[in-house]
């Protein structure tokens, strides 16, 4: 399996062969690590790493990988190209199911306050929302009433206040 | 002493005071919005009282709510926390209307302390120390000028009924006095529909420290010594420790007598911070003064082995306070770091969705005061502060090592938490070397990223990809960057 990852500025490319408990991993410069798994139990793993014991935990976000790896804390995801969605950013909001829209509550350049319910949903004879998640403007809207919408493709972008209020 | 306490608040110091409760045979009651149903606060109150609404102003800040949830619950005593509504005397005197003891300072003296003005008469009255400064009252712009270069430049403008930097400006220089005045009289006019102005003398690089006092019903008023907090970002406090590295005995003995003083002017009961900043020269002036149990209390905790939340009832029941100065000593030293859910690479953005890993070290002189747990939603109905970590080490050094090392085990995933940011605090070496001043983050972690990945974190990475996939909690439904709408306010519609 081929993955290719970004993380903060860097992106690297790995091409990745699992037997069992080892895991070989080439890099695009063609040299190839031995990754082997002594321990798994829900989000963690502990590794060794060319001699190293490696804990790591993990959670997965719809597009971030948050990662724990030997006491640093890195965020990664699957490289982009082109971005065929809207790449969900940190301004960006979407649902975790799949969804019907039902109602959208504002437009583009709207003010909005935390907690205000920006676009309605039905999944499963569900009602879900989406609501702010601070105040903010909204700058972009990538559905309308009646879409289905896949988990994890954003479809708003509120940008937040500039800080400075007092919490 | 009371017998059933409400806690009007939530979050981590809704926990903190019920411990204190049971531990003091206290039953206690809390009061909670929708959304925090199965917050672990709620959770292990003895009662609990739902309040309708998410909203604070429709909960935690609704007065009449509160006190009816008190009377059913046949509560004798309210503890306000801090934030909502801990420093609101209507509330504290709605409270005593009732019937029910309020735990905190007296109605009038939160309304005293509550007024900049009048708290920095009363400091005057008392000879503390405030920021040099003086209030233009219909003076020429040459008068004013001619008192801004006695007080000596740079100067800081700000408009009398100000708040939030609005009319605010810092002069360098005379040459440029008189049109920064007139700029800033315009941006006050517009903002406050009042164009008083202060001018004080600008203080550069200075540091934020608070003396925790307590007064009793007897006239008795102590200090618990001093906590520097200068660690700030935007006013949002982030670390706080004590004692404060850059005060010796005899400065230590003043900042605290001060604060003393001040309390005693007030005749304060109960708990309060006074809080000063102290210049680059090792002057200090009083700031403000805080009616009500601070966010960082644990560190005076930590360093005077008192319970503040227990004292806080003996003397709200009117016990006297149970020492004297002289039986008070400052041993060790203690480290507070705020958690909070934001992500501080993006402008410290607050961060909402599930926590799916919380993994919280342990350790000696080791102290979490959090309010959530494995699977917990932090909404984006409240404050983003999680809980708080505090260690304890025999001195300075001691416990700065602990706090690396407590930061780098502990695991907090699924929500982005300003940890990794708190990493970079501990380890940076002016902070280390005790060089913290409130221009700390500006100057030293402006526009912070996270370190780029080392070769065994790709690999890591790497693994995660090909093993980490299928693990229940990586599965775990959530949702773009943040938000789940499976635990949104919305209920089942078909039930």
């Amino acid at each position: 399996m081929k993955v290719k990852l970004t993380c903060g500025e860097d992106v690297r490319a790995f091409e990745l062969k699992r037997q069992g408990d080892a895991l070989t991993v080439v890099g695009e410069d063609g040299v190839a690590y031995i990754v082997e798994r002594l321990a798994r139990s829900g989000a963690s793993l502990e590794l060794l790493i060319q001699g190293r014991r490696v804990r790591v935990w993990g959670a997965q976000g719809a597009s971030e990988k948050h990662l724990w790896v030997n006491g640093k804390n890195l965020r990664y995801e699957p490289f982009k190209e082109g971005a065929a969605h809207h790449a969900p950013d940190p301004g960006s909001l979407a649902v975790s199911i799949p969804a019907v829209i039902t109602e959208v509550l504002v437009k583009v350049g709207d003010r909005v306050n935390m907690g205000d319910k920006l676009v309605l949903l039905e999944s499963m004879k569900m009602a879900l929302s989406i609501q702010a998640p601070y105040a903010g403007v909204v700058k972009a809207l990538y559905g309308q009433k009646g879409k289905s919408v896949e988990p994890g493709v954003a479809l708003i972008e509120v940008e937040a206040d500039a800080p400075g209020t007092d919490r | 002493m009371m017998r059933k306490i409400l806690i009007a608040n939530r979050g981590e110091i809704a926990r903190r005071i019920l411990h204190t409760c049971r531990e003091r045979g206290i039953a206690s009651v809390a009061v909670h919005s929708e959304i925090d149903r199965d917050a672990p606060f709620a959770r292990e109150a003895d009662e609990t009282v739902a309040l309708e609404g998410t909203s604070a102003l429709e909960t935690y800040l609704n007065v009449e709510k509160i006190i009816d949830a008190a009377k059913r619950t046949g509560a004798d005593a309210v503890h306000p926390g801090y934030g909502f509504l801990s420093e609101n005397a209507a509330f504290a005197q709605a409270v005593q209307d009732a019937g029910l003891t309020w735990i905190g300072p007296s109605p009038q003296t939160i309304l005293q302390m509550g007024s900049k003005a009048r708290a920095r008469e009363l400091a005057q009255k008392a000879v503390v120390p405030v920021v040099p400064g003086f209030h233009e009252a219909g003076q020429s712009a040459s008068q004013l000028l001619t008192q801004a270069k006695q007080l000596g430049f740079p100067v800081l403008i700000k408009a009398s009924a100000g708040g939030g930097g609005k009319g605010m400006r810092v002069v360098e220089t005379p040459q440029g006095f008189v049109e920064a005045l007139q700029a800033a009289r315009r941006e006050a006019k517009g903002a406050f529909g009042d164009d008083h102005l202060i001018v004080e003398k600008f203080l550069e690089n200075p540091r934020h420290i608070e003396v925790q006092v307590f007064g009793d019903a007897h006239g008795n008023v102590v200090h618990l010594f001093e906590r520097e907090c200068s660690i700030q970002r935007r006013h949002q406090k982030i670390l706080e420790e004590s004692p404060s590295s850059a005060l010796d005995e005899a400065a230590r003995q003043a900042i605290t007598q001060a604060a003393v003083k001040l309390a005693h002017a007030a005749d304060y009961q109960n708990a309060g911070t006074v809080e000063f900043i102290l210049d680059e020269s090792g002057k200090f002036y009083f700031l403000e003064m805080n009616t009500r149990l601070q966010v960082e209390h644990p560190v005076t905790e930590g360093v005077t082995g008192l319970d503040l939340v227990a004292l806080q009832l003996r003397v709200a029941a009117g016990e006297p306070l149970p020492f004297r100065q002289a039986d008070l000593t400052q041993r060790g030293h203690a480290i507070e770091v705020r958690v909070y859910a934001e992500d501080a690479e993006k402008n410290f953005a607050p961060q909402t969705g599930t926590l799916q890993v919380l993994r919280l070290a342990h350790g000696p002189g080791v102290r979490w005061d959090v309010g959530v747990e494995e699977g917990s939603i932090v909404s984006p109905h409240y404050d983003p502060l999680l809980g708080k970590l505090i260690v304890y080490g025999e001195d300075r050094p001691a416990a700065i090592r602990r706090l690396q090392k407590i930061l780098d085990e502990t695991v907090v995933l699924g929500v982005q938490t300003n940890l990794p940011f708190l990493q970079a605090v501990a380890a940076h070496p002016a902070f280390v070397s005790g060089e913290t001043t409130t221009a700390f983050i500006e100057r030293h972690l402006n526009a912070w990223r996270a370190p780029a990945a080392s070769e065994l974190e790709w690999l890591a990475m790497a693994a995660f990809e090909a093993w980490g996939q299928s693990a229940p909690q990586a599965a775990a439904s959530d949702v773009a960057s943040t938000f789940d709408p499976w635990n949104a306010a919305d209920r089942w519609r078909n039930t």
